[in-house]
């Protein structure tokens, strides 16, 4: 079976602002990825070119096996998208919108859309213009899992979502992970991602810092050791040390980011009175802020 | 393959309810005054004194033909005010069309379906050919209505070439917005390139009779190819209306390669 999506070296630029750049990426059908980066970070400019809808400066995108500008209108067959900023048409209801685009995929399971409606709690018979932003939201991604496409696009699906309904929407892409569709799930929250994705792809300033399982990712990742010292110590002989990565606090506290043997930095260590310490796995926040910062090593 | 045509037409419903209202309201009083116009005795002397630039610029009669049924039809409704509700109309609804979308952000969604942008082109033409449609029936049947009313004696069938030569020409702009819309992505240009086209040739057609070196440039305007009292006069011209139809087909693919070519503005 083909890769479900499949970038080699995106780089799509706007004038001299890069959106993306030298991006490639991989995703196996019933994978869910969680697409990982702050505001900006150029999440949205790789889906839109994804779906085609705008072009890549250079590289080459494959979607289902298909190229994705070539065969966009197949490929948007099989695949379900759920914007960004999503913008629906405001004097339709919910319910004529969905019918309007289930008829332009040649129709959709009878029923489907009712029973995912009462899955979210959405009322499909008000004009979207009454709608919250969170049932808006949920016009989105109804209509982006009607049609139980093979692929989902979702862009930061749940960013307007209150927590239980976050959930359901979890839910949904379990289920269509499940019965094997591929998932592209963007968000700059990391605890949602680190809850339904089987692997996270990090992108900072438009290029991928890192892609991995989340464990993997926590396993690569650098030690933290937090020391409470009898009396305050000069930090500076620390930073010397090769497998210290980083050094931050001060006065009696320490914590040192080590990266390999921590033999070097306990021999240091033992030149002092030392009251505490703490060693430990960074939790997946710390590794997303290290690499935000430009700290952590590429993947 | 026609739902985004459909869709285009029931969601200018109300719009078209209010210009229908409008125009029928518009053809009426104009064309009821007919008897009292004609026989009003300043008329005559009036028409032969006001400058032939006027004239010219007021579909370019000669001052009998404005007492004439056919002529005072023309006058009042075809030679003016029809032409110009229509573009008006036709130009609006087809910079909604695709950059009317685009601005407001609802093409991202409608893309996401399996809808390729050449297939959208069409059916938003094919939407903006069913809204000038419904806009010229409503002209036609109340320039026939109100003409029954007053005796005006120009037949249904010349008054139907009239208004299809309109129709044609209100496509042929509404075109030109949709392709402005689809190249740019942005509602201003959409309306202002077929605007500003529209009053050039205007002005072509109208003051080519005034200057020799301008005559022969005659034939570049659409209008042109309008000459509502012709129609009215003599029948359906199908030559003209093949130009204005082949020229809006030509437009409208020129739309679908922009279209195909650009990003997205989102
Ligand atoms: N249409 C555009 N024109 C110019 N710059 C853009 C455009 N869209 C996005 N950008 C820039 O590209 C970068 C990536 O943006 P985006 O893909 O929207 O990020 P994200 O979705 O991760 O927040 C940003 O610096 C943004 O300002
Ligand atoms: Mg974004």
């Amino acid at each position: 079976m083909p890769a479900a999506l499949e970038l080699r070296n995106l780089t799509k630029r706007y004038g001299n602002v890069v959106g993306v750049r030298d991006l490639s990426l991989d995703l196996e059908p019933g994978e869910v990825l969680g697409f990982l980066g702050p505001n900006g970070a150029g999440k949205t400019t790789t889906i839109r070119c994804v779906l085609d809808m705008i072009r890549p400066t250079e590289g080459r995108i494959r979607v289902l096996g298909l190229d994705a500008r070539e065969r966009s209108v197949a490929i948007r067959r099989r695949l379900g998208y759920l914007p960004g900023d999503l913008v629906l048409y405001e004097r339709l209801t919910a319910r004529e919108l969905l019918r309007y685009f289930g008829r332009l995929r040649g129709g959709v399971e009878a029923g489907r859309v009712e029973a995912l409606a009462d899955r979210l709690e959405l009322v499909l018979d008000r004009p979207i213009r009454q709608l919250s932003s969170g049932n808006r939201q949920k016009v989105g991604v109804l209509q982006a899992f009607m049609h139980d496409p093979e692929l989902l696009v979702l862009d930061e699906p749940t960013s307007e979502l209150d927590p239980l309904m976050q959930a359901a929407v979890h839910e949904l892409v379990r289920e269509a992970a499940g019965r094997g569709a591929a998932v592209f799930f963007s968000s700059h929250q990391l605890a949602e991602v680190e809850r339904i994705a089987d692997r996270v792809a990090i992108i900072r300033h438009g290029e991928l810092v890192a892609v991995d399982t989340v464990s993997a990712l926590r396993a690569r990742a650098p030690r933290l050791v937090e020391v409470r010292f009898g009396a305050p110590v000069d930090p500076e002989p620390f930073r010397a040390l090769a497998p210290v990565q980083a050094v931050d606090g001060q006065g009696e506290r320490l914590r040192f980011a080590v990266d390999g043997p921590v033999d070097a930095l306990v021999k240091e260590l033992a030149r002092h009175e030392v009251v505490e310490l703490l060693a430990r796995e960074p939790d997946l926040e710390e590794i997303f802020m290290a690499y935000y910062r430009g700290e952590g090593e590429a993947g | 393959m026609t739902d985004i045509a459909v869709r285009m037409v029931r969601d200018a419903r109300r719009s078209l309810a209010w210009w229908a209202i409008g125009v029928a309201a518009l053809v009426w009083v104009n064309v009821i005054f007919y008897p009292s116009v004609r026989d009003s005795p300043e008329i005559e002397g009036f028409v032969e004194d006001s400058p032939e630039l006027m004239r010219a610029l007021l579909g370019g009669r000669e001052s009998l033909d404005i007492l004439s049924p056919a002529g005072y039809l023309d006058g009042q409704v075809f030679a003016l005010l029809v032409p110009l509700l229509l573009l008006i109309f036709a130009i609006g609804h087809g910079a909604g069309a695709i950059a009317g979308e685009e601005e407001r952000g609802t093409l991202e969604l409608l893309l996401a379906n399996p809808v390729g942008r050449r297939r959208l082109v069409g059916e938003k033409l094919l939407g903006l050919v069913g809204l000038v449609a419904v806009f010229s029936a409503v002209t036609w049947l109340s320039s026939w209505t109100s003409g029954l009313a007053v005796d005006l004696g120009v037949s249904a069938a010349r008054m139907l070439a009239a208004t299809v030569a309109a129709g044609l020409l209100g496509l042929l702009f509404g075109a030109l917005a949709l392709a402005a819309g689809a190249a740019t992505g942005r509602r201003g240009p959409a309306i202002g390139v077929p605007a500003a086209l529209a009053v050039g040739a205007y002005l072509l057609m109208a003051l080519a009779p005034l200057a020799d070196w301008l005559e022969p440039w005659r034939v570049l305007s659409p209008f042109y190819y309008y000459a509502s009292f012709d129609r009215l006069v003599q029948g359906i011209d199908w030559g003209a209306s093949a130009i204005l139809a082949l020229v809006t087909l030509v437009v409208a693919a020129g739309a679908t390669v922009a279209f195909d070519r650009r990003d997205l503005k989102l």
